[in-house]
């Protein structure tokens, strides 16, 4: 078994000093970003232009300002005329959405397994950890294709599916955390005060162990990004009507030669919503967890 | 030696055990596989004849054992799309994803891991910050992206290669470099960072600080020291060609297992899938295994472990 | 005077691997000890450090269960460890560690986790009864909303000791309850104990390698050495007149202005309880260690004074006399 997780690169090692009331530049940008994409997800049908879905068959592949477009269609129309940036809009609610509900599943199912693991002991830790390693045996790509290819596709169970996606990594973390918490100091202290389970690892372990989580939620949500527009791409993600970044793309990919518009613009958010994370990821390891390898 | 070894190969054969209950599991929980196979409109007497002719009316854990021993005889059924040998289709494919992840992965590692460790010896030099910028780039671009891109430039606006098929080296140039980069990136920057840990320890500094030349200090004890964690993520990038191929394939339309592998997501064709399944595990599995072993060879703290077992 | 915990015949092994792929060797961390704590009572425990007395403290506590032996509690065998009855039990017999900031939630205020204990057994919690517990140990009431890395040392193992406090349990482990602790706060957090021990009449385990820490709270002692109890009797005469070769040494090694004695350098290996000597396990570092002493292990046993010794020597009077 690997133990370090080959699909997260380790992160800068060379932190900027922290500065008391200034943020650093790239972070102020990444956090910036985010905060745009997140209020475009939110008020989407407020800002958005048009209809996702609505067509307009007169401007067909109109092209963006810039290269001859109107400000009718700011980022110009795909082939059956509809609005790129209406649709972009739309994708970046649909992929966002996918990540945090993703995100939040493996995370709550892996660090519920890794303290159960942690709790128990013996033969559920067993049973935890050979999932665990059976998990990281198969590239998640792989597991998750087979699963469509079985159940074919529905939201819920492709939100459902990625949220399985680096489930083991919380397992591993929040197990190997909990024992060590356990075995001395302040989880052993209030265990012998005759506390239960549920309050030592619910009030004491847990937010102990969480800022390490959430460092590992940043690390994990730019993956699931690229997964899911990934497997979008492929067209086994999210199906039409309904579309993401990744399957902006997908589509866009035939019109490459006559209108690359059509996949520039996701593929650019899909790039600039990743990076900003990793950045976010990687500084907030530095600033709250410098053990995390 | 013997226990380790054993103990390695009990492992990888548990881990093959239950990526065959894993496919079982789920293949029931799909549905009816007599009903799939079969079609939704064939007649209900047919249905009950495949089904009893494949011993689908039999008690779940009699199936599983079957399920099992077929698998064990290499039997992976057959393709739904044309009725072939799943094997053989699948086996068919195997030169196609070679012939691009195997220049891939010589790309990855001839260019991340020299340009890792230059990075590490020259920590915050303009070197370290160029390979570190494009390092994140090539992890934050997904290759979908980065293949269309290359499209994009060198196809379409250049004219200078094909963008798709598999005629002839020229077509295999775009894909090779979309996957190698992305690779090579993550390889540069988890090689610097293993580098950077064994130059911060005590017995590095100890080293120079007695007066061991620099050059002596790094290729005696520092790249020893840092091949071990470097070790364990070439191995994983071996093990994970296949599924590496899945979308770069697809964007060249290059006709291998990955491509496959879509296709048969697509059609529902459960036994292409179930056999690429198997295929990526077995690989993924074995250089896990290699790895470990590779362990033994790289860290004599390992190796004088096995020796007092003895 | 009457018996609140008895432990029989404890053994405590564990299973240790050299390196990766080494053997496991089994590790005898206490090895046949018995020990009777009294109600109101202190019992001091003292031993180099790798002896056993830390996991004695959590055997007799009910915190690990023995390989064999048994710990009665009130004449009742302990429950089995983390079931309801183990659970309520907790709030009888309680611990002060050596270590208060490992032993205290870093992201809770003081005051909630000195409430903890009361919520946890359905006592009367409140801030009015926090402030009186932090008061008891010498805290101030406004402590309780301090975190404790904003307290020093001392007040860190007040407020372990307030928590401990909390349910008034009738025993108090305290295992190395000042060796963290600068030496000017050693005096008082051992004035405390004794003072809250006289007040509420709770027995006491005092666990330390600190000879003269012990003799200064108990009222009994026992040397440990190697998992067993070489020596046990009233504090000012094991440390008058010790019986058995170990306590000798380390008698002679407390630093006494006024004496001039010569002092007993043990020579040796130190102990290794994955390695225990044939006979009397502290035979290779015995000045007097006899052939018997190398084939036989010595029985713990009274003297005719009262005194338990397990030692050969310290049996026939005409040779002991002689050193």
């Amino acid at each position: 078994m690997a133990d370090v997780s080959p699909i997260t690169p380790p992160a800068f090692t060379e932190a900027p000093k922290p500065q008391r009331s200034r943020l650093p530049l790239p972070i102020a940008f990444a956090l910036g970003w985010l905060g745009l994409m997140l209020a475009v997800a939110v008020l989407a049908d407020l800002v958005s232009p048009y209809a996702y879905t609505a067509l307009d068959l007169r401007n067909r592949l109109s092209p963006p300002i810039g290269l001859g477009g109107t400000w009718l269609h700011p980022l110009g129309t795909d082939e059956l005329g509809r609005d790129v940036l209406s649709r972009l809009i739309s994708s970046i609610r649909t992929s966002l959405l996918i990540a945090f509900g993703a995100t939040l599943i493996g995370a709550v199912v892996g660090t519920s397994l890794g303290l159960l693991a942690a709790q128990f002991r013996g033969l559920v830790e067993q049973a935890v950890m050979a999932l665990v390693d059976f998990s990281a045996s198969l590239p998640f790509l792989i597991l998750a294709l087979a699963v469509l290819a079985f159940f074919g596709n529905s939201l819920v169970l492709f939100i459902c599916l990625l949220g399985l996606h680096a489930w083991e990594r919380y397992a591993r973390i929040a197990r190997g955390l909990a024992i060590s918490a356990n075995a001395q100091g302040y989880a052993a202290a209030v265990r012998q005060l005759g506390a239960s389970a549920w309050r030592v690892q619910g009030r004491h372990v847990l937010p102990n162990i969480a800022s390490t989580l959430i460092v590992s939620m940043t690390l994990a949500f730019p993956e699931i990004i690229l997964l899911e527009s990934g497997l979008s791409f492929l067209g086994l993600g999210v199906q039409p009507p309904a579309t993401s970044l990744g399957s902006m793309v997908g589509y866009g990919r035939e019109y490459l030669t006559r209108a690359p518009w059509i996949l520039l613009s996701p593929a650019a958010i899909i790039v600039t919503t990743t990076f900003a994370v990793s950045l976010l990821g990687d500084w907030l390891r530095d600033r709250l967890d410098p053990t995390l390898s | 030696m013997l226990r380790f070894l054993t103990g390695r190969l009990l492992r990888a054969a548990l881990t093959i055990a239950m990526v065959v209950t894993f496919a079982f599991i789920v293949l029931r929980l799909s549905g009816d596989p007599a009903q799939i196979i079969m079609g939704a409109d064939a007649p209900p007497e047919a249905v009950e004849a495949f089904r009893a002719a494949w011993g689908l009316d039999a008690p779940l854990w009699q199936q599983y054992l079957r399920y099992f021993g077929a698998i064990l005889h290499g039997d992976l059924g057959r393709s739904m799309r044309d009725g072939r040998d799943a094997i053989t289709l699948v086996a068919e494919r195997i030169p196609a994803t070679l012939a691009l992840t195997i220049p891939a992965l010589v790309i990855k590692l001839s260019i991340g891991i020299p340009a890792g460790i230059l990075a590490a010896l020259h920590r915050n030099s303009l070197l370290d910050r160029l390979v570190m910028a494009l390092a994140v780039a090539g992890f934050t671009v997904p290759s979908f992206v980065l293949g269309l891109l290359l499209v994009l430039v060198f196809a379409v606006q250049l004219g200078w290669l094909p963008s798709g098929g598999q005629e002839s080296w020229r077509h295999a140039i775009l894909p090779i470099i979309t996957m190698g980069v992305g690779g090579a990136a993550v390889l540069a920057r988890f090689t610097r960072s293993a580098m950077l840990e064994v130059l911060g320890q005590s017995y590095i500094r100890t080293a120079s600080a007695k007066g061991v030349p620099w050059r002596d200090v790094v290729w005696g004890h520092a790249l020893p020291n840092a091949a071990i964690p470097t070790v364990t993520i070439v191995g994983f990038m071996v093990g994970s060609l296949i599924a590496g191929a899945v979308v770069v394939e697809s964007v060249f339309s290059w006709p291998g297992v990955g491509r496959l592998l879509v296709v048969a997501v697509g059609n529902r064709d459960l036994a292409v899938v179930q056999c690429i399944l198997l295929l990526v595990a077995g690989t993924m599995v074995a250089s896990n295994l290699v790895v470990d072993l590779l362990y033994g060879v790289l860290d004599p703290r390992l190796r004088a472990g096995k020796m007092g077992a003895q | 005077m009457s018996v609140l915990l008895q432990a029989r015949d404890l053994v405590r092994r564990y299973r240790m691997r050299r390196g990766i792929f080494g053997r496991a060797v089994e590790l005898r961390a206490v090895d046949g000890l018995s020990l009777t704590l009294q109600r109101g009572r202190t019992l001091g425990l003292v031993g180099e450090s790798g002896c056993g007395k830390s996991t004695t403290g959590r055997l007799v506590l009910g915190l690990e269960a023995p390989d064999a032996g048994q710990v009665q509690v009130d004449g009742a065998p302990m429950p089995p460890i983390g079931g309801r009855a183990w659970r309520q039990q907790r709030a009888r017999m309680q611990m002060v560690f050596q270590d208060p900031l490992g032993a205290l939630d870093r992201r809770l205020s003081i005051g909630a986790q000195v409430e903890e204990p009361l919520i946890i057994h359905g006592l009367p919690a409140g801030p009015a009864r926090v402030a009186e517990l932090l008061v008891e140990a010498g805290l101030r009431p406004d402590h309780a909303q301090r975190y404790p890395h904003e307290l020093s040392g001392g007040q860190r193992q007040r407020a372990v000791l307030a928590r401990a406090l909390a349910t008034a349990p009738e025993l108090l482990v305290c295992d190395e309850p000042i060796s963290a602790l600068d030496v000017s706060i050693q005096a008082q957090v051992m004035n405390l104990l004794m003072e809250l021990q006289a007040r509420r009449g709770m027995a006491m385990l005092f666990i330390s390698h600190d000879l003269r820490a012990v003799r200064q709270v108990s009222h009994r002692i026992a040397v440990m050495y190697l998992g067993r109890i070489v020596e046990e009797g009233e504090p000012d005469e094991v440390l008058k007149t010790p019986a058995h070769p170990y306590t000798r040494a380390l008698v002679s090694a407390i630093p006494h202005p006024g004496r001039r004695g010569r002092r007993i350098l043990l020579t040796g290996d130190p102990p290794n309880p994955a390695d225990r000597p044939s006979g009397c396990a502290f035979h290779p570092r015995c000045a007097e260690a006899v052939a018997r002493c190398r084939t036989e292990a010595p029985v713990l046993r009274p003297r005719p004074d009262g005194r338990l010794v397990a030692c050969h020597l310290a049996h026939a009077p005409l040779l002991s006399q002689v050193a």
